[in-house]
């Protein structure tokens, strides 16, 4: 084949290009630390990493949604508890009362303890978390007991507060009023055991404490169902944080690129342009016409 | 019996096929770099020779009367410029369209933190914010803001991609225009080439030059005639856009007149326009079906609904946010009816990424291929200085000599004129 001027100059034209066009994309990829630019580089990867991105983004957001659940849920058991502090101190107060030798004016006192106390019950019921009503389900800008000595709630289309912490797991982060307390019409409405208690001292006779006890166990084992729960949002959690590892980890492995072999790569496209250069230059250079005189 | 300056003359013909060579020789050197210059040869043949007695037999000896110049003519290998034209038509199409869908990608802006698919990520979040807290304007206000993010990025895209159709469109006005420019000055030269005889190698360069580029825009088949004009023909359905003097010019196709029918670049950008369009149409899909997904009512709707649009002619640019919403629901559906919304945007960006993958490679090939045949067709017409330099040395020998035999035909005529006289 003849060869000419033109078709080195071409070809080495080409040559050269195309070298330093993979130089520059290698370069790019080490510069950014990513293998994927544009949906060309990799039209699957980028699909993928796409949908990993939209996955971690939504588990962010789980992962948000947790740590509210988890406030809602240590305060519903830190709330609970004082309930229950404050029934156990109610019983003593009905243990002492049973026992007949107290005079009017003691009972008188005791019972205006419980008074207290039931006050104080409520304003637990009446708790709030950032604000928002921790015991009225999802109406959470309104209280369950807002009136001193009315404990009739309105517990119709009283939904449970719930969150979202994972795809398709809710989960209850707090517990209505009638779970605590049962229902308001029901004999055994916590705050009508008290008002009972109260009229029982007042009027000198027995106090009913299977009643107490009764409105005690309802509060320990909602107290200990919101415990399970707490158990069962942090093995989601937990589920949740590895499951964040593995996705970003799979990410990585998509869209990022390996330094040791891209650094490799680099270097060795370099040497290729520059041998490229090299061979250009002592090909271009001499003809016939720098031998003749 | 030959004329006493038959020597002379003989001389001054070597002297003229010497120089006449190396001037051809020179203007392939000058030309070495000219874009579309093939080099030139002399052709020359022994001048027809005398008849002479040379009392052997009954038959005159023939005696040798020199050199002449036949003909100059330019090296080139008409197949390899049909390949060579073929080629360049495949690459123009397939650039055209790999420069779009590049475009198309930079519009796209896919994967990025800052694209369609983030802001509809954003906006799953801000429901479930609301969710957390459905009496809270804070997160109600941010539900609307993240709504406006995903209809910003939608909108910028979606505007883009008119401009990038607009472009499209005065692309092609201009490279009609181009190939109208073309077909004149071919014609033009066809005039020129006849009058100037079948040998005028410059101008057919400057012809072939222009034929190589309008091939680049439209795909032609060339038919030279037997008075050096050519005759050119569309190759999709052989109408005539060149024949001798006369042009037919081209026009900007109509959807009627069916895409592709002129090839080349041509083709390429009414593809690209297309491909412009379906994937606009593609996005305005996908937006719509998001938006539905998180609520969406009738234009003046003042309704609970998110988003405000028409869902029967819809049009991601009349999109909006509906602010006026007090207390925003989020739609029971959207967790799955969005999540596909954003899967069928993810598919379009695989297929955008597949299909300028594709085109990337396409372009690469064709440029391979029409590399290669420029190549063979560069070792037939293309100037070897090596080449030309051993043939400068070559004519100036023969020039010399040539000289050389001018003087001493002319000794021996002063021996003859002036020594004999002499005596």
């Amino acid at each position: 084949m003849r060869v000419t001027q033109q078709m080195l100059n071409q070809n080495a034209i080409r040559n050269m290009s195309q070298n330093l066009s993979r130089f520059e994309k290698t370069n790019n990829q080490v510069a950014s630390g990513k293998l994927l630019h544009r949906p060309s580089d990799d039209p699957n990867g980028v699909s993928k990493a796409m949908n990993l991105k939209s996955t971690l983004a939504t588990n962010a957001q789980f992962e948000r949604n947790t740590g509210e659940a988890k406030l809602w849920m240590d305060e519903t058991s830190q709330n609970i508890d004082s309930m229950v502090n404050a029934m156990q101190r109610v019983r003593e107060f009905a243990v002492q009362g049973n026992n007949g030798t107290y005079s009017e004016v003691d009972r008188a006192a005791m019972d205006a303890e419980i008074g207290e106390l039931t006050e104080h019950i409520r304003q637990l019921a009446n708790a709030k978390v950032n604000g928002k009503s921790l015991f009225n389900g999802q109406k959470t800008n309104q209280l369950p007991f807002p009136e001193k000595g009315n404990f009739a709630t309105d517990s119709t289309e009283l939904v449970a507060k719930t969150f979202t912490i994972g795809e398709g797991i809710n989960i209850q982060s707090s517990v209505l009023p009638d779970q605590l307390f049962g229902a308001s019409e029901d004999a055994t409405n916590l705050f009508r055991t008290l008002e009972s208690i109260s009229a029982d001292l007042k009027a000198g006779t027995s106090i009913d404490l299977e009643k107490i006890d009764a409105g005690i166990d309802r509060l320990l084992t909602v107290g200990a169902e919101n415990g399970a729960r707490q158990n069962r949002m942090e093995a989601v959690e937990n589920r949740l944080l590895d499951s964040n590892l593995q996705i970003k980890s799979m990410l990585s492995r998509v869209e990022d690129i390996d330094y040791a072999e891209a650094m490799i790569k680099l270097k060795s496209e370099e040497s290729i342009y520059q041998a490229s250069l090299a061979a250009t230059s002592k090909i271009i250079q001499p003809s016939l016409m720098d031998f003749l005189r | 019996m030959v004329s006493t300056f038959h020597g002379l003359e003989l001389g001054r013909r070597g002297l003229a096929v010497g120089q006449a060579s190396l001037t051809t020789t020179g203007q392939n050197i000058a030309n070495v770099n000219t874009k579309g210059y093939s080099r030139q040869q002399v052709n020359s043949s022994a001048s027809p020779s005398l008849d002479v007695w040379t009392g052997q037999g009954a038959h005159t000896g023939q005696l040798g009367t020199g050199v002449t110049i036949d003909s100059i003519t330019r090296v080139r290998d008409s197949f390899l410029d049909q390949q060579v034209r073929d080629h360049s038509e495949t690459l123009g199409q397939w650039q055209a369209k790999q420069t779009t869908l590049d475009r198309l990608e930079t519009i796209i802006n896919e994967p990025s933190t800052s694209g369609l698919n983030s802001a509809m990520d954003g906006l799953k979040s801000a429901w479930q914010d609301l969710a957390n807290e459905p009496d809270s304007s804070a997160a109600q206000a941010i539900v609307k803001e993240r709504a406006q993010g995903v209809v910003e990025v939608a909108q910028s895209m979606n505007k883009s991609m008119d401009s990038l159709k607009n472009e499209l469109t005065e692309q092609t006005q201009q490279t009609v225009d181009k190939a109208n420019g073309y077909l004149k000055q071919i014609a033009q030269l066809n005039k020129s080439i006849v009058n100037d005889g079948n040998q005028a190698n410059d101008l057919k360069d400057k012809r072939d030059v222009l034929v190589e580029e309008l091939s680049t825009l439209m795909s032609i088949k060339v038919d030279e005639k037997s008075n050096g004009s050519y005759s050119i023909s569309l190759a999709s359905n052989n109408q005539s856009l060149v024949n001798g003097e006369v042009v037919s010019e081209i026009d900007v196709q109509t959807e009627t007149d069916g895409n592709k029918l002129y090839g080349g670049k041509l083709a390429g950008l009414s593809e690209s326009i297309d491909i412009a369009t379906n994937y606009q149409s593609s996005l305005n899909k996908v937006v719509k079906d998001f938006a539905q997904a998180n609520g969406m009512s009738a234009m003046g709707g003042k309704d609970q609904s998110l988003f405000i649009g028409d869902a029967e002619n819809f049009n991601v640019s009349e999109l909006k946010v509906n602010y006026e919403a007090s207390a925003l629901k989020k739609p029971v559906a959207t967790a799955e009816t969005s999540e596909a919304a954003q899967r069928d945007f993810r598919k379009l960006v695989s297929q955008l990424g597949a299909q300028s993958q594709a085109a990337t490679n396409s372009v690469t090939n064709h440029g391979a291929a029409l590399q290669a045949t420029e190549n063979r067709r560069q070792s037939v017409t293309g100037v070897s200085l090596d080449e030309e330099m051993a043939n400068l040395i070559k004519y100036q020998h023969s020039y010399n000599a040539a000289a050389r035999l001018v003087t001493m035909t002319d000794q021996m005529l002063d021996t003859i004129i002036n020594r004999m006289a002499a005596r």
